[in-house]
């Protein structure tokens, strides 16, 4: 450090610092005030008395509008033997009209003999961050807003388009059972219509209530075992129609960290399209793998040989109600990948598709966030 | 205690649907139904056009939907439990609602038991009996 002396002087130092530092004297008199003071605060170094900085530098409260009191600017303070931390302030003065916020460091000066002597305190530019602070504020309010519309959203629809659907399906129902006696067969196929179609829309209202309930509910992660809950999904479909024959391939033990209900809602729904789209083969193959690259996040996919879609509209199978299939060819609401994505979603990872007409389909995911991972 | 079903419901068509599955349940035990919770306040508490009513007559089960007019389900269900006579009804919240936060208000505010409605009519109908059978015969309430 001696040497330093030669080489550089410690004002050179702190004139070359790009955070300003201000220094004043136990009197209140300003005896250092280095270049980026002057460029972050827009004025020069001040001759007026302490009780008027506040006044001189246009030092304001966080609110833009409050003058800052005297009193507490930290410089003030350090000479009166306080430390203070990041103090934030607003600067507007002529020649910063725009304003700026800054954070203020302060530290007393004391003297061998531990009297204050002085004070010192370095301030630094903040308006970037503030800003960006101010934006992400606005935005988690504006976020809790449209949550809790979607919430009341959901909640009436819960409540009450369930209760007259209910009424409709089980009505036609009573019908259907205790009076198709009196109806002709083209009175009974009018009615089976109207129960069919009201028995879609219930599960069309469950499913959209299910996927609302998904964004809401916070995430429970854990290890998960995505091929045992894939064994789990399968053995039900299995023991539904056990005339299928479809050949399984399933790669062991792949761990994941997630929410078990969130992932076997995915499993559920990937697994059970593979399942449907292949009913038309007489031997059809399903598989679970996992493809590992490197430092990346592993890629994990579901792979089946069944109907399969167009390429072309591989990006839009997420989107909610979006169909490929007419429900003659394949039953469906289209909820579940919609589903899928808003899990894999909110678990910061990311789902692709390729897929093939008459040839299969395969979907890819990734479950950790995409941000640890280069791409 | 007498062996009336409390059924506060204000939806006509899912009171006749109950009212049809208790029957085809062979649930034969009489079947008073408040249009709103004041009117199910008023009948528990003996006022307004129930005055008179012996206070001690108390329903053996009551059927609660959440979301009825006037004073909704959560109230009638804290006013139940608040007062030292009616607190050990059994109390089966029968709603459309599958909402967690109900579940959640239900429980708190001390239900003993939290029924989803099924949309399906076999499985609504199969919903119901078990609700009857279990309240009105396997369970041994206090009161």
């Amino acid at each position: 450090m001696q040497n330093a002396n030669d080489l550089l002087t410690m004002q050179e130092i702190v004139n070359n610092l790009g955070d300003a530092v201000v220094a004043a004297d136990i009197s209140g008199k300003i005896v250092f005030y280095n270049p980026a003071a002057e460029e972050v605060l827009g004025v020069t170094a001040p001759d007026e008395k302490a009780d008027k900085w506040s006044e001189y530098f246009g030092a304001y409260e966080q609110d833009k509008v409050t003058p800052f009191n005297t009193e507490n600017l930290p410089l003030i303070r350090a000479l009166k033997g306080e430390e203070t931390d990041a103090i934030v302030q607003f600067i507007r003065n002529k020649n910063r009209p725009e304003g700026l916020f800054i954070s203020v460091t302060g530290r007393p000066i004391r003297t061998k003999s531990n009297e204050i002597s002085g004070g010192v305190v370095v301030i630094r530019d903040i308006s970037k961050r503030m800003l960006i602070e101010e934006q992400i504020l606005i935005s988690n309010l504006q976020l809790v807003s449209v949550n809790k519309e979607l919430e009341a959203f959901s909640y009436s629809v819960s409540h009450d388009l369930r209760a007259p659907l209910r009424s409709i399906i089980g009505f036609s129902d009573v019908l259907l059972k205790k009076f198709s006696d009196k109806l002709d067969s083209e009175g009974l196929d009018y009615l089976t219509r109207v129960k069919t179609s009201a028995d879609k829309l219930g599960q069309l209202i469950d499913g959209l209530l299910d996927l609302s309930r998904l964004t809401r509910r916070p995430l429970k992660r854990e290890l998960v075992n995505l091929s045992e809950i894939t064994k789990d999904v399968l053995a039900d479909l299995k023991a539904q129609s056990p005339e299928r024959n479809v050949q399984i391939t399933i790669a062991e033990n792949i761990i994941v960290d997630g929410d078990p209900r969130l992932l076997l809602s995915v499993m559920s729904n990937l697994i059970g399209n593979a399942w449907k789209f292949t009913a038309k083969k007489p031997e059809a193959r399903i598989e679970l793998g996992v493809i590992l690259s490197g430092e990346n996040a592993p890629t994990y996919f579901v792979k089946d040989d069944g109907a399969g879609f167009n390429n072309k509209y591989s990006s839009k199978l997420f989107n909610i109600f979006q169909r490929l299939h007419g429900n003659a060819e394949f039953d469906g609401n289209g909820i579940g990948l919609a589903t899928v994505k808003r899990i894999i979603d909110r678990h910061g990872g990311k789902i692709w598709t390729e897929g093939e007409l008459n040839a299969g389909a395969t979907f890819y995911f990734k479950l950790n966030p995409t941000r640890l991972q280069n791409e | 205690m007498n062996n009336k079903i409390l059924l506060i419901e204000d939806n006509l068509n899912d009171e006749k649907l109950m009212m049809m599955a208790l029957r085809e349940a062979k649930i034969t035990n009489d079947i008073m139904v408040a249009r709103d919770g004041e009117e199910a306040l008023d009948y528990l508490f003996c006022l307004g056009k129930y005055n008179g009513r012996n206070r001690a007559d108390l329903p053996q089960l009551v059927l609660l939907d959440l979301k009825l007019p006037k004073i909704d389900g959560l109230e009638v269900l804290k006013e139940i439990r608040a007062n030292p006579v009616t607190k050990l009804i059994p109390v089966v919240i029968l709603t459309s609602s599958r909402e967690e936060s109900d579940i959640m208000a239900g429980y708190d505010h001390g239900t003993n038991s939290f029924v989803v409605k099924p949309m399906d009519p076999v499985d609504f109908a199969k919903a119901i009996e078990r609700v009857g059978l279990y309240w009105l015969i396997v369970n041994t309430s206090s009161i």
